[in-house]
């Protein structure tokens, strides 16, 4: 998947496509984006009306908020920290597994992606399951050193900055295994006869030319790490450490506070300021250095090879799997098969009675993994198309309106879960158009899609961008309209792109909760519901099991289609 | 001393030979083309030299330093083979100006800053690129990039330049300006070149011996007058500049000639071939520069085609069931439909196989 | 012309029939149709209820069943949008629903089966009801703790320092009340708070989570809402509970009906079937303790009247929300 910014000018020619593809993508992109703008811009106006008044009220009150201004520090911090490593660990691995000619490349692929396939809030229970005060890990330091003490309690910034970490890193590494795949390889060795060593050639090439994709991860990382609620709400909560998502939630249930959720929205439009800060910041930096444009060409990049240092690396790879995926899942596993929750995991008190209950005892259960699984698909196919629209109109025909667009995408990702959906409510709860949305799981698909829209026209502008005029063109030359160039020439080239968006929304979208706990219906619950409804009731055992379920199937998935030869997901 | 042997070097991907059993000097300061059509193995070779590639057999040594070894013992990694490389994509580096992208090889040997300004300078005075120093390469023509790319192979003072077809991306007239450029850039410095490309027109202008791959196999070494006059097999013949085949039986020898027969012409019009006779059925091979005009010549032909070439004629000439191309001078002004009689100055034979047939075989 | 004309009378009439017949009292149409049901009631509990009240009536009912937060949320929103979708609700949140009653959002209504529960059970003029009873009570873990505790001042005991925990009541309604009701009572005050936090209590998340934590032994006293503790001890959960000296909470978890609902009728049956002596039965096969008089308690629970039940303070509370919010705030260090 490539995640890189639009380039610096290049020549492009004027009308590419037919007068008819024209009309049909603008219609199409602007319905579609309509629907998905409007509840966005509901959140802008909600955050500015009182009682049927514009105000900047709101906004005054959350300045003046000491605590409120608190947690907002809190939520750069542990996000800023979060996306440092996370971004680092993100891109090392995705140079590891691109460019180096590490063994198993393939299964560590796979491996290194589990934990995006993990349901975000059980993977935060999953951590308190290891390292709370009572978790089997720290239990099992107790037992072996007979300390009282635990050896290390999750509970507080530094374990929501390591869950946040764990959990964010997959996203910069999907975008630079993209970036890194598509490098000219020739820019490296060019580095390497001048004489550079491996270390040189990193710092003084590698790195400098990685700089668009790492910052567009980065930035998606970053996002997302300030919106996230599970993990602060699970880990922070009780070393009393709030970050802004939190508190806004709490501002949502404060239903004797007049105009709350106006309230509620003004302090999300915070995060959406600060992801547009950076979003503009992230171009100015782009916009000074050069891009390189990928030609169709042939060779692939050569591997660095590791030589000696192949069996290290691959051992330290193997811990940070360990730690971070396997131990996690693990934790599900026992907690899953443990006959009652509380007890000892010792073999008496094993069963697969959990599992059993989970998969085909539970009516809800199929239904939602029938339900999330379409809503998932279908959020996937509707973002790829829209974004390739959107992409389109943008790259090919110069309409202007990135800019705009950026930023409307931008809005749904950067505040939390629940504003997205109160806004979704708020949006489509009348019917429009004698259309009824609301209670129904389109108005679901449509959260959906308005949520992850923006994982999808980055990866496609970016993937548009790499493909130059002159292959569609030679196309048309021999007269192929400019649909069926674009059809037959481009969308087989950037196929990479559009497989590598349509997962990087799939897999969250399987597992997603924020949304989907507030739009649901009779009949249209998804799986994050059913397994957060069970924990919640305390359940914790199917829950585990579940959640375990979910994420075997998410990566049984991702085998399938890779083993289906969608070889651009991996090297 | 630079000199640069490559012994039986071959690549193997799985049971795909790209490259089989190379072997070649290239002396201290000699220009070497590696020749052939796309997929020959000549960029394999060639990355094999950089050290991109790992060779499956055989040995690169330079300077007596073994660069490759047969056994897998050595292999030297690309940034300590010493060698400039200029990437047919030209690799220009964007994020650094044109200054950093020249420099950059003197940097990472850590040369001081003064001498690596001076150098860089000098290098970029030798390519005519003096005042673009501070630009981008985005900011500059492709022919410029491909100058950067020239010069920063060229600063380190290498013992042996490299270069993948790094003209095939610009246009005709300035493809020549560049391949003079290169040249006089080789001599003045004496630099151990290898230089691969597709195009003959190319290799005979740069090369002080040509090496003709095909199938990964190196078929003919050689200078460029040697591999243009006498070519190895009818291959290279045809491969190094325009050759026309003309099949015929061999009725006699002559005291170091063979007369020969050729196909649907009576006897009386054989031609005699200096040189002996390698099979009883040959191909002629005869350049078109090597017919000639001649009232008593043996051939008896008719102008079927004339095509004007400002500085000479191309004529296309059928005799018989053969047809033949004839270069000629401006002054030779035939007509279609003219008749006319030629003589061979020139030619090959080469038994005839199966895989190359007599009539109408010419190459065009 | 005179079809139309005609075609209009026929409608009108249509019309008063139907607003006549649905304003008839005692010979009411039988209930029909769909209601929805918004709850936090548990999953189990929930289906149980609803499905036998359909195979009694014929009602559908269409339940939204989270969290009483994302419940409360997704009223808000609804509200903020025009009209509450929803027919009856029905969470553990009094505060919020005596809201909604204040801003006449809901339907009075006199269940005839509801006269089998106390009077104190239908709340603010019977536009809500209790028809079942659950209590905040101090749970133990079975495998940390060995004497049972007995009094809620054992939860700032020594032994328990950093051990005791209890759900965070900016998360919990029913947490909340809990607090606002011992804030004001002379026995305990603001006192009993800062005592559990110099004893290091811990403020968990919601009742859900302070269930975990007991469970797993991360702490090993809580207070906690009943069925959890009996939930997790039937699973086999080293859990238990006990009923405090000095009384437990009652956790008042109303059903109102919302006005302007779509199908009265079938709302109202619905909060109506709830006191029968068939849900009442099933509540108590779930050892909920009835909110009817006479019906036989769950084995193994104390009898209601002879133990001490605190009522929740509910007109201290709706008094000084702000200052119970920012007492137990600073006294906790939570903002």
């Amino acid at each position: 998947m490539r995640e890189a910014a639009l380039p610096a000018a290049r020549a492009r020619s004027p009308r590419l496509a037919g007068g008819v593809l024209v009309a049909a993508g603008v219609v199409l992109v602007a319905a579609l984006a309509l629907l998905v703008v409007y509840p966005s811009v509901m959140l802008v106006v909600g955050s500015l009306v009182a009682d049927g008044r514009l105000t900047l009220a709101h906004y005054w009150r959350t300045f003046q908020d000491r605590a409120a201004v608190a947690t907002l520090g809190n939520s750069l911090v542990v996000s800023t920290a979060a996306t440092v490593l996370g971004t680092a660990l993100g891109t090392v691995l995705a140079w590891l597994v691109t460019r180096t000619d590490l063994p198993g490349r393939r299964h560590w692929d796979t491996l290194l992606l589990l934990p995006y396939m993990i349901p975000p809030f059980i993977g935060a229970i999953a951590w308190v399951y290891l390292l709370g005060p009572a978790g089997y890990l720290n239990q099992l330091w107790m037992a072996l050193t007979g300390s009282p003490d635990p050896l290390v309690v999750i509970y507080g910034p530094s374990g929501i900055v390591f869950a946040l970490t764990l959990y964010g890193y997959p996203i910069v590494y999907a975008t630079m295994r993209g970036v890194l795949q598509q490098m000219n390889p020739a820019l490296e060795e060019a580095a390497r006869i001048a004489g550079a060593t491996p270390a040189r050639l990193l710092r003084d090439v590698t790195v400098p030319l990685m700089l668009p994709g790492v910052l567009a991860g980065a930035l998606l990382l970053f996002m997302s790490s300030l919106a996230n609620f599970g993990i602060p709400a699970v880990i922070g909560f009780p070393a009393r450490y709030f970050v802004l998502p939190t508190r806004i939630y709490r501002t949502i249930l404060n239903f004797d506070l007049p105009n709350n959720l106006q309230i509620a929205a003004a302090l999300s439009m915070w995060l959406v300021a600060i992801g547009v800060v950076l979003l503009f910041l992230q171009r100015r930096v782009l916009r000074s250095s050069r891009f390189v444009v990928v030609t169709g060409q042939a060779t692939a990049p050569s591997r660095v090879e590791l030589g000696r240092w192949a069996t290290p690396i691959a051992a330290a790879l193997g811990a940070f799997v360990a730690i971070g995926a396997a131990l996690p899942v693990g934790a599900m596993l026992l907690t899953a098969a443990t006959r009652a929750y509380g007890l000892p995991p010792v073999l008496e008190n094993l069963t697969l009675q959990h599992f059993e209950t989970v998969a085909v005892g539970i009516p809800k259960v199929p239904r939602a993994v029938a339900n999330s699984l379409a809503l998932a698909s279908g959020a996937a196919t509707i973002i790829v198309v829209l974004a390739l629209g959107i992409a389109y109109l943008i790259a090919r025909l110069r309409v202007r309106g990135a800019h705009l667009l950026d930023v409307l995408v931008t809005i749904p990702y950067a505040v939390p879960g629940t504003v997205v959906a109160l806004a979704m409510i708020l949006a489509w709860i009348r019917p429009v158009l004698g259309v009824h949305l609301y209670n129904t799981i389109w108005i679901i698909l449509l959260a959906y899609v308005a949520r992850f829209l923006i994982f999808g026209v980055r990866t496609l502008m970016a993937g548009l961008s790499q493909v130059h005029d002159s292959l569609e063109e030679a196309a048309r030359i021999s007269g192929a309209s400019g649909a069926r160039a674009f059809r037959e020439i481009t969308l087989p080239i950037i196929r990479p792109s559009i497989a590598a968006g349509w997962f990087l929304v799939f897999v969250p979208a399987v597992t997603e909760l924020t949304l989907s706990i507030l739009l649901f219906s009779v009949g249209n619950e998804t799986l994050g519901v059913v397994i957060y409804g069970l924990h919640e009731e305390g359940k914790f055992a199917l829950a585990a099991a579940g959640a375990f379920l979910v994420t075997t199937m998410l990566v049984g998935i991702h085998l399938v289609a890779r083993a289906v030869s969608l070889r651009e997901l991996v090297t | 001393m630079a000199e640069l042997v490559l012994e039986g070097v071959s690549k193997a991907y799985g049971t795909v030979w790209a490259v089989r059993d190379v072997t070649l000097a290239v002396a201290d300061g000699e220009f070497v083309t590696l020749l052939g059509p796309s997929g020959c193995g000549k960029t394999t070779t060639l990355r094999m030299v950089a050290g991109f590639i790992r060779p499956t057999a055989g040995r690169i040594v330079l300077d007596g330093r073994v660069l490759s070894a047969a056994d897998g013992s050595v292999l030297l990694p690309p940034e300590r083979r010493g060698m400039g490389m200029v990437f047919q994509s030209y690799a220009v580096w964007p994020h650094m100006t044109v200054f950093d992208n020249v420099a950059y090889p003197l940097r990472v040997a850590g040369l001081p800053r003064h001498e690596v300004a001076a150098r860089t300078r000098r290098t970029l005075e030798l390519v005519h690129l003096e005042g673009l120093a501070g630009q981008h390469p985005h900011q500059l023509s492709g022919g410029q990039q491909q100058r950067v790319a020239l010069a920063r192979a060229l600063v380190n003072e290498p013992a042996v330049l490299l270069l993948d077809e790094p003209l095939s991306n610009l246009d005709a007239k300035l493809r020549e300006e560049m391949r003079f450029e290169i040249q006089d850039l080789q001599r003045r410095l004496r630099i151990t070149v290898v230089y691969v490309t597709h195009d003959q027109g190319e290799a005979m202008v740069l090369s002080d011996r040509i090496a003709v791959m095909v199938g990964g196999r190196i078929v003919q070494v050689g200078a460029p007058d040697d591999l243009y006059e006498r070519p190895a097999d009818p291959f290279v013949a045809s491969f190094l500049g325009v050759a026309n085949f003309l099949g015929g039986d061999v009725v006699g020898t002559d005291g170091g000639a063979a007369w020969v027969r050729l196909d649907g012409l009576p006897e009386a019009d054989s031609l005699r071939v200096p040189g002996a006779a390698p099979a009883a059925r040959v191909l002629v091979c005869v350049r078109p520069e090597a017919l000639v005009c001649d009232p008593a010549g043996p051939l008896r032909g008719q102008v079927v085609r004339r095509t004007y070439l400002g500085n000479g004629l191309d004529y296309l000439v059928r005799i018989g069931p053969h047809t033949v191309r004839l270069a000629a001078g401006p002054d030779l002004d035939l007509r279609v439909g003219e008749e006319v009689r030629l003589a061979v100055r020139r030619a090959v034979l080469y038994p005839e196989t199966n895989a190359t047939t007599s009539s109408g075989r010419s190459a065009t | 012309m005179r079809d139309r004309r005609l075609g209009i009378v026929a409608v009108a009439l249509g019309m008063a029939a139907v607003l006549l017949g649905g304003t008839t009292a005692g010979g009411a149409p039988a209930p029909s149709g769909t209601i929805t049901l918004y709850t936090s009631e548990s999953d189990d509990d929930v289906n149980l209820l609803t499905r036998d009240f359909t195979q009694r009536t014929g009602v559908r009912v269409n339940v939204f069943r989270a969290g009483s937060g994302p419940v409360v949320s997704r009223i808000q929103a609804e509200l903020q949008a025009g009209r509450i979708q929803a027919d009856v609700i029905w969470f553990a949140d009094i505060d919020f629903f005596r809201s909604l009653a204040q801003r006449d959002l809901l339907e009075s209504y006199s269940p005839p089966a509801g006269r089998r529960a106390p009077g104190e059970f239908h709340y603010d003029n019977n536009r809500m009801h209790e028809v079942r009873l659950i209590f905040n009570v101090i749970a133990f873990n079975t495998r940390a703790v060995r004497f049972k505790p007995e009094s809620w001042w054992d939860l700032s005991l020594p032994r328990y320092r950093g051990r005791a925990g209890m759900p965070s009541p900016f998360i919990s309604g029913a947490a909340f009340n809990h607090v606002g009701t011992f804030a004001a009572m002379r026995e305990f005050g603001w006192d009993f708070y800062r005592k559990l936090r110099a004893n290091d209590a811990k403020v968990l998340n919601s009742n859900g989570d302070v269930a975990r934590a007991l469970a797993s032994g991360e702490i090993v006293i809580a207070q906690i809402v009943d069925f959890f503790v009996r939930n997790l001890k039937a699973q086999g959960s080293p859990v238990d509970h006990i009923w405090p000296s000095e009384g437990a909470l009652l956790i008042p978890t109303p059903v109102a009906i919302i006005k302007g609902t779509q199908n009265l009728e079938a709302a109202q049956a619905f909060v109506n079937y709830l006191y029968t002596p068939e849900a009442q039965r099933l509540f108590v096969q779930r050892s909920y303790i009835p909110a009817v008089r006479d019906m036989p308690y769950p084995a193994g629970t104390p009898d209601v009247a002879t133990l001490k039940i605190l009522k929740p303070n509910l007109a201290f509370i709706e008094q000084n929300r702000a200052t119970i919010r920012s007492t137990f705030g600073e006294i906790f260090g939570i903002q």
